[in-house]
C-alpha cells in the first residue's frame, strides 16, 4: 500500500491520506472513507475499486480518476470531443504527450478513467463494461 | 396499449374496484401505459447544471421531478439511457421517479449511520450515499450473492465510497447487525410489484391473494427485524412498489404494535393519498392516514407506498 500511495504522490502530486485504502486480492486496491473502514460488521466488500498494479505503474479505475484527478497537478490529459467519443467506445487515442506512463483522462469537468501512454498512443484502460456500445 | 385480456383476475378487479371506486378504470389505463423514463443525476461526480446543459445540447428534453432536486424525467432522449458515456461514467442513474421518494422521506444527513436492508440493485443506496455527501456510514445489505453482485456494480459506477456491503438474511438483521445500531433504516421491501405493472405485466399475471399473503408475512419479518436495528429516536422508512394493503398498511399497523410512531413525510410537489384506515375486515386506525399511497395516475409514475416511522426515545 505504501508503494501505491507514494506512486500517486510522485506521479500525480496527490495525497490520499484522508481516505482508507484496503487490498483486495493480490493486485487490486479499494478506497473508502475512514468511517466506513472503521464500521464493525462482517462485510462482503467496502468502498470502491480504485486501482490495479500493472508493469508500468497502476491502472486507475473510472472512480479513481475522479478521486485522484480532482486533486492532481500533473499527468492529466484533456481530450477533444471527438477523442472523447472514441475513448468512450473503448478506442485508443493518438496523442503527443511529454512522457510515457499512466494518465488520467478528462473531458470538460468529467473524468473518464485512465490510459497508458506508450510514446505513440494513449492505450485505453477503461474496462469494456464501462464503455459505450456502438 | 391495453392490458391483455385474461390477465386481470376477477378477485383483483373486485378488490381494486372496492378500493378505488370510479377511479378503478383510470388506474387500469395508467397501468397499461409505459412509464416516463427518468434519471437521477450524481452531484458527487458532476456539477448537475453542467450535465443538464450538456444533455440539452445533445437534444434531450428534461423535466425536473419536483420531489428530488437531482431527478429529471426524460421527455426526449436516447432509446437506451443505460448506454451513454454519461451513464457509464456514473453521472446519472436510470431510476423511476417514484423510486426516488423513499430516500427523500428518510432525509439522510451527512455523518449518520444508515442501513438499507434490502438494497439491491442499489438505486436507493446510491441516492442515500449522495444525499449523505459520502459522509457517515451506509450499510447496504441483501440476501443472495447474485443480488449483491448487481448492488456492488452500481455502488462502483456511482462512486459511493461510504458504503459497506453485507450479505445476510434481513429477517435476522437484529442478530447480524445488533440491536439499536443505526440512526436511520430504509426497508424498501420485496413485494408483489403491482406498482410496477407499467414496466412489466408479469406482476399482474403472478398476483393472487395467496401470493400476497405469503409475501406480506416475509415483509413483516423483515420490518420487525429492521425496526430492532434502529436506535431510539431513529427514523425508519418502510416502502414497497405495490398497492396491496396487506403488504403495506397491514405491515405498518403491526409495527405500531411495537411502539413505532408514524410521521408524515414532507415531499414537495408530490400528490399522494393517505394510507387506509381499514381494509377487508382489518381496522388499521386513523394513524395510518400519515402513510403515503401513491397511485400511478397521481403523478404519472409507478405505484408506491411509503411510511415514515420513528422509534420513541
Amino acid at each position: 500500500m505504501i508503494d501505491f500511495l507514494s506512486w500517486v504522490k510522485r506521479w500525480f502530486g496527490v495525497d490520499l491520506s484522508d481516505y482508507s485504502l484496503i487490498r483486495s486480492g493480490k493486485k487490486r486496491i479499494r478506497l473508502l472513507t475512514k468511517e466506513a473502514a472503521e464500521f464493525d460488521v462482517r462485510d462482503v466488500i467496502r468502498g470502491v475499486y480504485l486501482a490495479k498494479k500493472a508493469p508500468y505503474g497502476y491502472i486507475i479505475s473510472v472512480e479513481g480518476s475522479y478521486i485522484i484527478g480532482r486533486r492532481a497537478s500533473r499527468h492529466i490529459v484533456e481530450l477533444s470531443e471527438e477523442e472523447f467519443d472514441r475513448w468512450m467506445r473503448g478506442e485508443n487515442v493518438e496523442l503527443e504527450l511529454s512522457e510515457k506512463g499512466v494518465y488520467l483522462v478528462k473531458f470538460g469537468p468529467v473524468f473518464a478513467g485512465s490510459g497508458y501512454y506508450n510514446g505513440e498512443v494513449l492505450v485505453n484502460l477503461v474496462p469494456k463494461s464501462r464503455t459505450v456500445e456502438p | 396499449m391495453s392490458i391483455p385480456e385474461g390477465l386481470i383476475k376477477p378477485e383483483f378487479e373486485r378488490r381494486y374496484r372496492e378500493l378505488l371506486g370510479d377511479e378503478y378504470d383510470t388506474l387500469l389505463s395508467f397501468m397499461a401505459r409505459r412509464p416516463i423514463p427518468s434519471i437521477r443525476l450524481n452531484p458527487m461526480k458532476v456539477d448537475p447544471n453542467w450535465l443538464v446543459a450538456r444533455l440539452e445540447e445533445e437534444g434531450w428534453q428534461l423535466e425536473p421531478i419536483p420531489w428530488y432536486q437531482y431527478g429529471y424525467r426524460v421527455r426526449e432522449g436516447p432509446e437506451r439511457l443505460g448506454n451513454t458515456e454519461w451513464h457509464q461514467l456514473g453521472l446519472y442513474y436510470v431510476q423511476e421517479a417514484a423510486s426516488m421518494i423513499p430516500p427523500v422521506a428518510l432525509s439522510p444527513s451527512p455523518g449518520e449511520k444508515i442501513l438499507d436492508l434490502a438494497a439491491s440493485p442499489g438505486s436507493k443506496t446510491t441516492q442515500l450515499s449522495e444525499m449523505m455527501r459520502h459522509k457517515g456510514v451506509l450499510v447496504a445489505n441483501d440476501v443472495t450473492p447474485d443480488r449483491v453482485d448487481a448492488l456492488i456494480a452500481n455502488i462502483q459506477r456511482m462512486g459511493s465510497i461510504n458504503v459497506v456491503v453485507t450479505l445476510s438474511d434481513g429477517r435476522r438483521a437484529h442478530q447480524f447487525f445488533g440491536e439499536e445500531k443505526f440512526d436511520k433504516v430504509l426497508l424498501d421491501a420485496p413485494c408483489s410489484s403491482l406498482g410496477e405493472v407499467r414496466r412489466s405485466w408479469g406482476a399482474l399475471a403472478r398476483w393472487s391473494p395467496k401470493s400476497v399473503n405469503k409475501i406480506a408475512r416475509l415483509q413483516l419479518s423483515l420490518a420487525r427485524a429492521a425496526y430492532r436495528t434502529l436506535k431510539k429516536g431513529g427514523l425508519m422508512v418502510y416502502s414497497t412498489c405495490t398497492l396491496e394493503p396487506k403488504e403495506n398498511e397491514w405491515v405498518v399497523y403491526n409495527l405500531l404494535d411495537l411502539g413505532a410512531i408514524l410521521e408524515e413525510p414532507r415531499l414537495e410537489g408530490l400528490k399522494w393519498r393517505p394510507g387506509l384506515e381499514r381494509w377487508m375486515g382489518w381496522e388499521f386506525g386513523s394513524e395510518l392516514r400519515k402513510a403515503m399511497r401513491i397511485y400511478p395516475q397521481d403523478n404519472d409514475t409507478i405505484g408506491f407506498f411509503v411510511a415514515l416511522l420513528r422509534k420513541p426515545m
